[in-house]
């Protein structure tokens, strides 16, 4: 899988966010997307999702515009479905894997005594989590994270820095982040 | 609790004096036959066969006619929430079939199909155009971003359903069906008056208007709201353990 930004200009209310943006996404070559409030990381992440539709310019996947690819996204605010416990939520974007699989997944970031609780009982910190995990399960080509990092304590950010850096696998990795732990791994692309 | 069923017993036990009251003053059954009149009129018509047969037919006809407009107006709401075309086809006449009066209709049904299945058609053209714009109107409001999930993470068509759409939908298709089912029952029944099919409980208030039996009018009244009232609870006990609250 390799995804191409060619020229990409995205401009809200007659403000350019993006201008002439190209970039190349290939596995094997983490990126972390860094730049200021503002600045249109999110809707860089967005416009590669195909969420958001660029002014001009084009986003290539495999060489095809529109092409198919498969994201495992962790969205900038947390989206879950409120209603069903962390597992569930987990199996709804990973229907192939088991129950007891994802325990043990969940169990590197979050205490079991969390597992039965519907999500929307749990904390922000753990909700981060679970999407974290749940982006790392499914299957996917691309794993694209909006600040995954954002609101965990320090103990935390180290633990989920490195479960993201070992499950990228031969996906491709790209987030959005303020976070020098990501940039350990990744390369660095500054808006 | 207890109270409260004795203090409505009591009020209706009142207005049922009353009633009674107006009717020995009154002194003429055509006019105003009493609750007691009502009450063996429908003894009279209850050791009948015809009597039962009527009732089971309109409550199976209104029940069938119910439940195509419930469905119907399910598939086109999702037909329509998917394909903008589709909604734009489909959505004036379905607008012009929600502010034609039933008469219009019933006049209309008994031309093209006949008196029989004429409650069944009636109720489905009052439910699907309540159920189509209820349900329309929750999908319509389903949150976007639950959307994006279930669209990137490819949820299947089944989760996707239960779990974005479902609790969107659920309370609009809720009241919509609450008060459907009562409106599929009055419009059946008036349309039964009209079109006097055989054993039904319309034709049942029709011939008790052309022989002045202003009685037996009551007592197919009380019929068709119990029915309708029966109907109501079954619907509101069914929707309970289908759609989350």
């Amino acid at each position: 899988m390799r995804i191409e930004l060619k020229n990409i200009c995205k401009a809200y209310n007659g403000k350019a966010v993006l201008k002439d943006l190209s970039l190349v996404f290939v596995p094997g070559e983490p990126a972390v997307i860094e730049g200021v409030s503002g600045i249109g990381k999110t809707t860089l992440i967005k416009i590669i999702e195909g969420l958001e539709t660029p002014d001009s310019g084009e986003v290539l996947y495999d060489g095809v515009p529109n092409g198919k690819c498969r994201f495992a996204p962790v969205f900038q605010e947390t989206r879950l479905i409120e209603d069903l416990n962390a597992v569930r939520n987990i199996r709804l974007a990973a229907p192939e894997l088991s129950e007891d699989r994802i325990e043990d997944e969940l169990k590197k970031l979050i205490p079991s005594s969390e597992f039965n609780k519907k999500v929307r009982d749990l904390s922000g910190g753990t909700r981060r989590r679970v999407e974290t995990v749940r982006a790392v399960l499914a299957p996917s080509d691309v794993l694209i994270m909006d600040e995954p990092l954002t609101g965990l304590d320090e103990d935390n950010l180290r633990k989920v820095a490195a479960y993201i850096e070992a499950g990228i696998g031969d996906r491709i990795f790209i987030a959005s982040s303020h976070s020098e732990l990501l940039e350990s791994f990744c390369r660095v692309i500054k808006l | 609790m207890r109270g409260a069923a004795l203090r409505k017993t009591i009020i209706v036990l009142i207005w049922l004096v009353l009633w009674q009251v107006a009717s020995l003053l009154v002194h003429n059954n055509i006019l105003l036959a009493g609750p007691v009149e009502a009450i063996k009129a429908l003894i009279r018509l209850g050791v009948t066969a015809d009597f039962w047969l009527s009732v089971l037919y309109t409550l199976l006809k209104i029940t069938l006619g119910f439940l195509i407009g419930v469905i119907t107006g399910i598939i086109f709401a999702f037909l329509s929430y998917r394909f903008r075309l589709f909604r734009d086809i489909v959505t004036p006449p379905i607008t012009v079939i929600k502010s034609i009066p039933v008469a219009s209709f019933v006049i209309l049904v008994i031309i093209w199909a006949g008196a029989s299945s004429l409650s069944s058609v009636i109720s489905t053209l009052v439910v699907f155009p309540m159920i189509y714009f209820n349900v329309l109107s929750g999908l319509d409001s389903t949150d976007s971003k639950l959307i994006e999930l279930g669209t990137l993470f490819k949820f299947r068509l089944k989760d996707k359903l239960s779990h974005i759409f479902l609790p969107s939908v659920a309370p609009h298709l809720r009241s919509a069906i609450a008060v459907c089912s009562g409106m599929a029952f009055k419009s059946g029944i008036a349309a039964e008056v009209i079109g006097r099919p055989l054993h039904a409980i319309g034709t049942g208030v029709y011939l008790s208007k052309i022989s002045l039996a202003t009685d037996e009018l009551f007592a197919w009244t009380f019929c068709a709201v119990v029915l309708a009232y029966l109907f109501e609870k079954l619907v509101s006990l069914v929707l309970r353990r289908l759609l989350p609250s």
